[in-house]
């Protein structure tokens, strides 16, 4: 009885300390340019996992609203965009160093979102689905008209910005911002999570919880439904629109149809694939969901002949997950120790 | 609004809400004295749990009053404050449908009573402060008391998901006590008990009564229990008012045993 009832217990995970486990992981990321120097892996891919980066700062951000608080938004990209291209404006433009578009970017579509997340108090479910998709589509909408400030359909090439209010990009410094830039972004990723994992871990996650697993208790034990979904969902938008911001200036270009209702599905799907409620799984999730067609699937000569079937592939798994593991893929190798000591005990 | 009476902590007056054409509570008062436990009975249906929401504020009364001796020492009247308020000021409840978090364990289910306690901004939490962990350090070993107090504490860390129901009934109320709170509304707290744990329950809510020197509110069907730990008890049926007395005097009530007839056993 003992015995099946502690398999319910929460895992140990495998470094204690998880500020340490952040950081070497963080070191492990911070490297990957080096081991493409190096040939250790295709220098191609270490683009591919800067995308895994700048995507899953918004994936984790999407995790707090979806999975702790159990709200839903279709609206990632929107915001996204709204800072990659408020972001762009700032730094091309207008001349201005990264780090003051960058808090400008945040702050606005961070705004944007705590409107967002104030409707919520009136529709829940689909209903929030749709309002939130609504806004990313006239966002998206409004990066196509507005072309004075977006480049329009064609889109909006911008050069490095300047970096530490001092370090100006000049043609001969390509490489050095280039591998700054992803310093940058693991810098970020690893800010955000530990961010995700202090705030989750205390008050304000349980808080969130409660909103998810019971509203009435959430109520009675004190716990205002407005202040923590209105975080919820502004914090949900901070880092969409940080990781906006990461990719325009890493990937030096952007275009309406990179904010496309596709992305935010996709980092939904991503959460649920990798782990709900769950920091590494997150990150997991997004590279299953936008770095596996590419460094994985490519490399089996089917799916390098028929890139439509990796997408497929992709679909499946989420339907395969959502129906027989329901607490993401992170879980896998807890789940398989168990099995081990299952099968152990038998013999 | 008048003051309460220095002995009372809660007084009920004239309380009405109906459900489109039902009259849930109809008319009904009642007071409720500092350190007293006071049982609300009535057969299912009565308007028990409705008494409840209303005064705990997820209902809005369609009449009457609800007023309160708050732990700040003042009189409030409890209409007037938002649902998320009502804790605040020393008034908790648990639920007849048990409302837990089923993902999380059962410590950090206990935990989610000590949320208005926390002072660390979000800012401080972010960055996990000093400040922050010491809080965070302190209510949990709070939690692990209260729970060790109820004879749980050896399953604090397994998940509230799986665990038995009697159980469950009791992390509601181990969440309900980190408020340290002035009145506890227990809604049917002895629920899924059987005849053993229900004597032994009985302990607990008098030994509640003196740890936080509250008052408790009960709703019970378990008519052992509530006559057996009940200083006084209201009986209500249809939402009305049926009689108010000691267990002995409602035992004897005439109107209270034809409310009880009419109806299936109430136990
Ligand atoms: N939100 C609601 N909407 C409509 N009717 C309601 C609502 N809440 C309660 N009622 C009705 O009010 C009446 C009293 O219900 P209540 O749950 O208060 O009874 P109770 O005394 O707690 O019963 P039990 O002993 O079965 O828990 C019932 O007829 C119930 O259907
Ligand atoms: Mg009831």
């Amino acid at each position: 009885m003992i015995k099946k009832l502690s398999s319910y217990k929460k895992g140990q995970p495998l470094i204690k300390n998880a500020y340490m486990s952040y950081a070497l992981f963080g070191l492990f990321l911070a490297l990957m340019p080096l081991f493409g120097y190096l040939g250790i892996i295709k220098s191609s891919y270490v683009t591919i996992i800067a995308s895994v980066i700048y995507y899953s700062i918004a994936a984790l951000g999407l995790n707090v609203l979806l999975g702790w608080t159990g709200l839903i938004s279709l609206g990632t990209a929107g915001f996204m965009g709204l800072a990659a291209y408020i972001s762009a404006y700032i730094t091309y433009n207008m001349h201005l160093p990264f780090e003051i578009a960058l808090v400008t970017a945040v702050v606005v579509s961070t705004l944007l979102g705590v409107l967002v997340g104030y409707i919520s108090l009136r529709i829940e479910g689909i209903y929030l689905a749709i309002a939130t998709l609504a806004v990313a589509e006239i966002l998206r909408k409004t990066f196509e008209v507005f072309d004075p400030f977006t480049g329009g359909a064609s889109g909006k090439p911008i050069s490095y910005p300047t970096l530490f209010f001092f370090y100006k990009y000049s043609r001969a410094d390509l490489k050095i911002f280039e591998t700054l830039l992803y310093l940058i972004l693991v810098l970020f990723l690893i800010a955000v999570m530990i961010l995700v994992h202090n705030l989750m871990k205390g008050q304000v996650g349980r808080a969130l919880n409660a909103l998810r697993g019971s509203e009435a208790a959430a109520q009675a034990m004190g716990i205002n439904l407005l202040k923590y979904r209105l975080f919820a969902f502004g914090f949900a938008s901070a880092t969409a629109s940080l990781a906006g911001v990461l990719y325009v200036h890493y990937n030096r270009y952007t275009n309406p149809d990179r904010w496309l209702l596709a992305l935010s599905l996709n980092l939904v799907a991503a959460i649920i694939i990798g782990g709900v409620r769950n920091i590494y799984g997150t990150i997991l999730g997004v590279f299953i969901v936008v770095a596996t067609k590419d460094m994985v699937l490519a490399q089996i000569p089917y799916f390098a002949n028929n890139p439509n079937f990796a997408l497929m592939f992709n679909g499946i798994l989420i339907i395969l997950i959502i129906l027989y593991y329901p607490y993401g893929l992170i879980r896998i190798g807890a789940d398989l120790k168990k099995l081990v000591v299952k099968i152990k005990e038998k013999f | 609004m008048d003051e309460l009476q220095n002995k009372t902590v809660l007084s009920i007056q004239d309380l009405s809400i109906s459900f489109g054409g039902i009259k849930a509570v109809d008319h009904l008062s009642f007071d409720v004295d500092e350190g007293e436990i006071f049982g609300l009975i009535g057969p299912n249906g009565a308007g028990k749990t409705t008494v409840f929401n209303c005064i705990t504020q997820f209902y809005k009364p369609n009449h009457g009053s609800i007023r309160f001796k708050s732990k700040q020492g003042k009189t409030i009247e409890l209409t007037t404050h938002k649902v998320h308020e009502v804790i605040g000021y020393g008034l908790v409840r648990t639920f007849q449908n048990v409302e837990l978090i089923k993902e999380l364990s059962i410590l950090d289910n206990v935990l989610i009573g000590g949320h208005i306690d926390f002072k660390t901004s979000f800012i401080g939490q972010a960055f996990n402060t000093k400040k922050s962990k010491a809080e965070e350090a302190l209510y949990r070993q709070e939690a692990i008391e209260i729970l060790t107090f109820l004879g749980i504490a050896d399953r604090k860390d397994w998940l509230v998901y799986g665990q038995p129901y009697g159980i469950l009934k009791k992390i509601e109320l181990a969440r309900s006590l980190m408020c340290k709170p002035k009145l506890i509304i227990l809604d049917e707290p002895a629920a899924g008990l059987n005849d053993l744990e229900t004597l032994d329950f009985a302990k607990v809510i008098r030994q509640i009564r003196q740890r936080y020197n509250c008052s408790i509110l009960l709703v019970e069907h378990d008519m052992r229990l509530v006559m057996d730990v009940c200083d006084r008890i209201c009986a209500i049926n249809f939402g009305k008012f049926l009689a108010v007395g000691t267990p002995g005097q409602i035992q004897k009530s005439p109107t209270v045993q034809a409310a009880y007839l009419g109806t299936e056993n109430p136990a």
